[in-house]
């Protein structure tokens, strides 16, 4: 993979989720994440390290960039992991399940990006409802919060399928291999 | 693929367990982590503002409404909230001095001034619901005390946390603003009814009028009165009654709707306590 060219990708779409998010989100809780869709669309093609290293970075970004607000709205806490730690995982689950898919398909990049956003979200539930029981700054209640974050998953595979439209004809462009019998290795 | 110990496939599971340490840390240790948002707000300014200044155009956060009748209504909101203003601050040094003849000791009240700050961006996180503000801890903003107000007198949100060139600001209308202390203000605009607020998640706010009310109707005004916001925000606009319902506790029950749809602002006013020690400490109570 050519890091210059993530890195780029990256920076554009948090840069989109950041600046349109509220345009594009449905009801009050649920959005799609496009920085998740880069995250599924390197776990589709790049060599496994890659894609790992690519998940935590997006994670951490992702992390940093969000923040809990406290009880009383009076202060906010940012936590940095549980995002990254959910897209690495997620990232693992594609990278595992990529050999079963035809990644060209137009519906490939949905159903992995699926996956991957469930995946990412239950880890981020889990670990803010562990932080939530000793951390006062963390106030997390987390049945609403899983099934909001089941609704951004589906609508974000949604957005998965014109993404995936523009994102798998440049492949090359990030240097991944499209032909199926040469496997890219090394880092 | 490089090897020895610093390889990148080694240096893997170390990251994983740093972070999965990250994750599941209290706040209070990990503070100083938020440091790092500072370069990479900086880094996706380039994209997110343009992008949000652009939504903002194609999807005003202002209702729709005849220009000189938006204007007139400007005005006069202006000029009511400095009454109101006004009439609470006679209140005010009513109980002072009620107070310091009883030999009490009275905050004194927290002067404020304006900065003009672009909404630069949201947070990834739809459930998060904050929005930054593109002024930050060099231009004197103050976590827990800044009110951010759009068209001065209509109240957008609270500043919940700042770093040195942006700060975040939670907005009345998301449920994890918690609950708002209100007044709304009836025909007589120098008496209202108490009311507190919770936000529904719809862009609306809604709950009790804490005493039984009558005259309470559709389109009258309801402002802050909280002491557990910054005195500087006090009355300034949460919005206008859109539905008045009874319980069967026979209560009134009210939903209120901002008059700027407070998440999807472009641009806000932080009111910045210049007397911090006035202001309200973090997790004052209400009234």
């Amino acid at each position: 993979m050519i890091w210059p060219v993530f890195i780029a990708a990256l920076w554009l779409a948090v840069g989109l989720e950041l600046g349109l998010r509220d345009s594009i989100q449905f009801g009050p809780n649920s959005a799609p994440s496009l920085t998740l869709i880069l995250v599924t669309y390197v776990a589709l093609w790049a060599p496994r390290l890659h894609a790992l290293y690519a998940a935590l970075i997006a994670g951490v970004c992702l992390d940093l960039l969000g923040a809990q607000v406290a009880p009383e709205a009076t202060a906010s806490a940012t936590t940095l992991g549980p995002t990254a730690l959910g897209a690495a995982l997620g990232a693992f689950t594609v990278l595992t399940a990529r050999a079963m898919v035809e990644r060209a398909n137009v519906l490939a990049l949905p159903a992995m990006a699926l996956a991957l956003c469930v995946l990412t979200n239950l880890v981020v539930v889990f670990c803010y409802a562990i932080k939530g029981l000793y951390d006062p700054a963390v106030a997390f209640n987390a049945m609403p919060e899983l099934f909001d974050r089941l609704v951004s998953s589906l609508y974000t595979a949604v957005a998965a399928v014109p993404v995936g439209l523009v994102m798998t004809p440049l492949a090359r462009l990030f240097g991944f291999s499209t032909s199926t019998g040469r496997r890219s290795r090394g880092w | 693929m490089q090897r020895g110990p610093l390889s990148p496939k080694r240096l893997l599971p170390f990251i994983i367990m740093v972070l999965c340490v990250f994750a599941l840390a209290p706040s209070s240790v990990t503070g100083w982590v938020e440091n790092a948002r500072v370069p990479l707000e900086f880094v996706l300014r380039p994209v997110a503002h343009p992008v949000r200044q652009l939504a903002a155009k194609a999807a005003p956060a202002e209702r729709p409404s005849d220009p000189r009748i938006a204007d007139l209504q400007e005005r006069v909101d202006q000029e009511l909230l400095l009454r109101a203003q006004a009439e609470q601050r006679v209140e005010r040094l009513r109980a002072m001095v009620a107070d310091l003849q009883a030999g009490l000791t009275i905050a004194p009240d927290a002067p404020a001034r304006s900065v003009w700050a672009s909404i630069v961006g949201v947070s990834p996180d739809p459930r998060e619901g904050i929005i930054i503000a593109g002024r930050g801890d060099t231009d004197g903003v103050l976590a827990g005390q800044t009110v951010a107000v759009a068209r001065g007198v209509h109240l957008v949100g609270r500043v919940v946390s700042v770093s040195a060139r942006s700060s975040r600001v939670i907005p009345i209308t998301h449920p994890r603003a918690g609950l708002i202390n209100a007044m709304v203000m009836t025909d007589d605009p120098t008496s209202g009814f108490a009311a507190q607020l919770i936000a529904e998640g719809d862009g609306t706010l809604s709950g009790e009028l804490v005493a039984s009310a009558e005259g309470v109707e559709v389109g009258q005004t309801v402002r802050l009165a909280d002491d557990a916001w910054p005195a500087s925000s006090q009355m300034v606009v949460i919005g206008r009654v859109t539905g008045v319902g009874h319980k069967d506790n026979q209560r009134i029950t009210v939903t209120v709707r901002p008059d700027f749809d407070v998440a999807r602002v472009s641009e806000v006013v932080l009111r910045i306590p210049t007397d911090p020690a006035g202001a309200p400490s973090a997790g004052g109570g209400a009234p």
